[in-house]
């Protein structure tokens, strides 16, 4: 009896030490968690406008608009928006910032971000050959990934060769731009 | 009580976990397709591996038997936890790309192995030393699969180019099988080189 007593005393000693710890930590880092998802964001609204990779200018040239349950920028020389799509990938949701023209017919750039796509395969949406082929697609025509190397028009962009489950689910997402712009 | 010496003879070499325990694979197949990635991952593990098996030895005097496992789990958990929130808050590209593994360190059984096998009946430093050696056994097997894999499936080395453009990679380096293939040529060279001592029969 007292050494079942002694284990539940142990146990809960150890438990309240380790839970001071894990507290401790987690408030000491918690800001900057947040200050980091924050600007890797940012970074990545700067990269869809194609600025140069400089948070210190992000405030200065992107008005950030929350409203509606969900946040845009507005590049303030141009008046061209950038917003945040996600959709379904092959394994997991892919998420991305698209940047619009002012009058919302283009795309000027797309940088895909977290998204778990099999590494060297899929996962090479986010290399920035894939992505820059985006820019300058109108977005009143259907923008298609077509196979490398066949017929190509001019809204059409170059699919991932080993990965036609990825590319099917970029078109798809590349197409909700048109609901969100 | 074992050398120094020893302590990191086992652990590297003689019962190295990666290649003679087979030991830890779940992390050895996931993470080592970057070299970058691997690197820490290893360091995180390292760190769990050492520190834990360092507390298990210092309470082992303390503890009630029939609840050490249950200790044990505990402790290691809240070493990764640290682990995992000083990546996050530190180095958050990483983090994002070595994503659950870092918290799977918690059932990787090279930690509770040796939590149970070496730290629950060691004193502090040579257990602390133990969970070194073993980490760095580890460290030194999959950065070894790493080197072979990263430039095989993305023609770079810690992010460097170094094949050129027209290098067809392989996607299966890439992916995890092909750690399958690394490791399955890993165990079969160490083999050859420093054959297991023959088991006894029971």
């Amino acid at each position: 009896m007292k050494k079942a007593l002694w284990s539940a005393v142990f146990m809960l000693l150890l438990s309240c030490v380790c839970a001071g710890v894990l507290a401790a930590i987690k408030i000491s880092t918690d800001e900057r968690v947040i200050q980091n998802e924050k600007t890797a964001l940012q970074r990545q609204v700067l990269g869809a406008f194609k600025l140069p990779d400089d948070l210190n200018g992000f405030d200065s040239q992107i008005q950030t608009i929350a409203g509606d349950g969900r946040t845009y920028w507005l590049l303030i020389s141009s008046g061209a928006t950038a917003f945040v799509i996600s959709g379904m990938g092959f394994w997991a949701p892919i998420h991305a910032v698209v940047a619009v023209d002012a009058d919302k017919t283009t795309i000027l750039g797309i940088r895909f971000f977290r998204h778990k796509e099999t590494p060297g395969l899929g996962g090479r949406i986010s290399e920035p050959w894939f992505m820059r082929q985006f820019e300058g697609k109108r977005l009143d025509s259907p923008i298609r990934l077509v196979m490398p190397g066949g017929q190509k028009g001019p809204n059409d962009v170059d699919a991932i060769t080993g990965a036609t489950e990825t590319s099917r689910k970029v078109e798809q997402l590349v197409e909700r731009v048109k609901e969100l712009r | 009580m074992n050398g120094a010496r020893d302590i990191f003879r086992n652990g590297i070499l003689r019962q190295n976990s990666i290649y003679r325990q087979v030991l830890g694979i779940c992390s050895t197949l996931a993470v080592t397709n970057l070299l970058a990635n691997t690197l820490v991952m290893c360091v995180a593990l390292v760190f769990v591996v050492s520190m834990s098996s360092l507390t298990v030895s210092l309470l082992r005097r303390v503890t009630p038997q029939r609840i050490r496992m249950m200790v044990q789990v505990m402790i290691i958990s809240t070493y990764v936890i640290v682990v995992d929130l000083l990546l996050k808050a530190y180095l958050p590209d990483i983090s994002e790309q070595l994503g659950p593994y870092v918290g799977l360190i918690i059932t990787n059984c090279i930690i509770m192995g040796r939590a149970e096998a070496f730290a629950a009946k060691n004193k502090p430093w040579p257990a602390f030393l133990d969970g070194l050696a073993m980490g760095l056994g580890y460290t030194m097997v999959l950065m070894l699969i790493a080197l072979v894999r990263e430039p095989l499936g993305f023609g770079t080395i810690f992010g460097l180019a170094v094949l050129p453009e027209s290098w067809t990679r392989w996607a299966v380096m890439a992916m995890a099988p092909g750690a399958f293939f690394m490791l399955g040529i890993v165990i079969w060279v160490m083999n050859l080189i420093d054959p297991p001592a023959k088991e006894q029969q029971s």
